[in-house]
């Protein structure tokens, strides 16, 4: 790693004051994971990292009538065991399950994860589907901006160096809504989602009619992708397996994956036809069910 | 610039000067000495830098040193007793969960944080805990029958 100078806030306008100060050179520090390891490997190499992991206020998960708010340091295991998360939204805790390793999981924080912007990165697709925003501070004071507007490239946020994603708001799930969280890899544990499939379904629970829906995909493009042709063939329809079987084909028509590594576009679109399918079965049977 | 670091490892109390680059494992390693805690990837991907850090298992490769101030650290050096290996260190040379060795200590201290904080974890739990430490031995068979092992049944 190069050499670098820490900095060390004592408030998070001395935080914002030594962004504005510092700017391109300046990093934002929390959790580390993934900063560390591209420092390690010298794709940044910032002169100063703004350490904001002493920073009072921002470590928390709790609710309000609306939803969870989640701080910026509340880190993944935190919010993977919280009784909060299990009982009110138990989708994002079987979501952030999912990611890394619990050692990874102890020192990395949600707001971390969306600030690397990985494009498989887990958490943005479900939290796209679940409707969530970001508070994002800076100087000149907040503003919100749903998840789904965050993302704007590979790695790339709509957050500018002079600001810093202070807390997740993610609103509960209504009665006779039901989300999910599908994540395909190539090994059991550990790695990085080929495709990650959100899928939430608002439901008439008299008639299985859809309401609304939201299927978003993880993995498969630069940023997460919303399938909206396929969201819409599902509205106001009843919903049963040949149409599920007509959306999660609509849905793999609809992008143009990419291909890595991980696996190959053409297995990516088969792999996106299987996981929305799996992943609309599962979130019926939730909004029925009434899980959360 | 050197900047002060406290803090305890192994429940003995330690007072150095790092540079805020150096990792939490570099620390423990060319500062402390302690060359139990093993460098694998250095990307967080094979967990053979695992410690413990208040309790709660750690990869030492992607931390840096100076996050480590004022908390208490366990490493592997800090589990036997005047050259008494520790129960969980025992279960692995009896169950044969060694190979190289490399992996061991990685192994042992994400299966210590996961038995001190749910002594009676089920095979999936272990399995979960242990999901970010890598053995190229392929042993894993034999790891996990260790760590069950010392999980006491209810």
């Amino acid at each position: 790693m190069k050499r670098f100078e820490l900095l060390e806030p004592n408030s998070l306008d001395e935080a914002f004051q030594l962004l504005s100060e510092y700017g391109d050179e300046a990093r934002v520090y929390a959790g580390g994971t993934a900063l560390v390891k591209l420092m390690k490997k010298r794709l940044v190499h910032p002169s100063y990292l703004v350490n904001i992991k002493g920073l009072k206020g921002l470590h928390y998960i709790r609710e309000d009538e609306e939803g969870l708010k989640i701080g910026a340091l509340a880190t993944l295991r935190e919010i993977e065991t919280s009784p909060l998360v299990r009982q009110r939204l138990k989708v994002v805790g079987e979501m952030v399950h999912t990611i890394g390793s619990v050692q990874i999981r102890n020192v990395g924080t949600l707001a971390g994860n969306l600030c690397f912007a990985d494009p498989a990165s887990d958490p943005a697709p479900i939290l796209i589907a679940l409707g969530a925003n970001l508070k994002i501070a800076s100087s000149e004071g907040e503003r919100i901006l749903p998840v789904e507007k965050f993302f704007t490239d590979f790695y790339e946020t709509a957050l500018s160096r002079y600001e810093i994603l202070e807390e997740i708001q993610i609103p509960f799930l209504p009665k006779d809504s039901g989300a999910v969280y599908l994540k395909h890899t190539m090994r059991v544990a550990f790695d990085l989602a080929v495709v990650g499939a959100a899928v939430r379904l608002d439901v008439n629970a008299k008639d299985d009619v859809c309401m609304s829906s939201k299927i978003v995909l993880g993995g498969v493009a630069s940023t997460p992708v919303r399938v909206k042709k396929a969201e819409e063939l599902l509205k106001g329809k009843v919903i049963n397996d040949t149409l599920i079987t007509k959306v999660a084909m609509a849905a793999s028509t609809e992008v143009d994956p990419i291909q890595d590594v991980r696996a190959s576009a053409e297995y990516r679109r088969e792999m996106i036809e299987v996981f929305v399918e799996r992943g609309l079965q599962k979130a019926l049977e939730r909004a029925k069910g009434g899980v959360l | 610039m050197k900047r002060q670091l406290e803090l305890k490892v192994n429940g003995e109390d330690y007072s150095l000067t790092v540079e805020p680059h150096r990792t939490l494992l570099e620390m423990i390693r060319n500062d402390l000495d302690l060359t139990g805690t093993k460098l694998g990837c250095g990307g967080g991907e094979c967990g053979a830098c695992t410690v413990i850090l208040d309790g709660k298992a750690v990869k030492s490769c992607l931390m840096l040193a100076l996050d480590a101030r004022g908390k208490e650290i366990w490493t592997i050096e800090g589990l036997s007793r005047v050259g008494d290996l520790h129960p969980l260190q025992r279960a692995f040379v009896e169950r044969g969960a060694i190979q190289c060795g490399f992996c061991t200590p990685g192994m042992i201290m994400a299966s210590k944080a996961l038995l001190d904080e749910n002594p009676h974890p089920s095979e999936q739990e272990i399995k979960d805990a242990l999901a970010g430490n890598l053995c190229r031995c392929t042993g894993y068979v034999k790891i996990l029958e260790a760590v069950l092992s010392m999980a006491k049944p209810d």
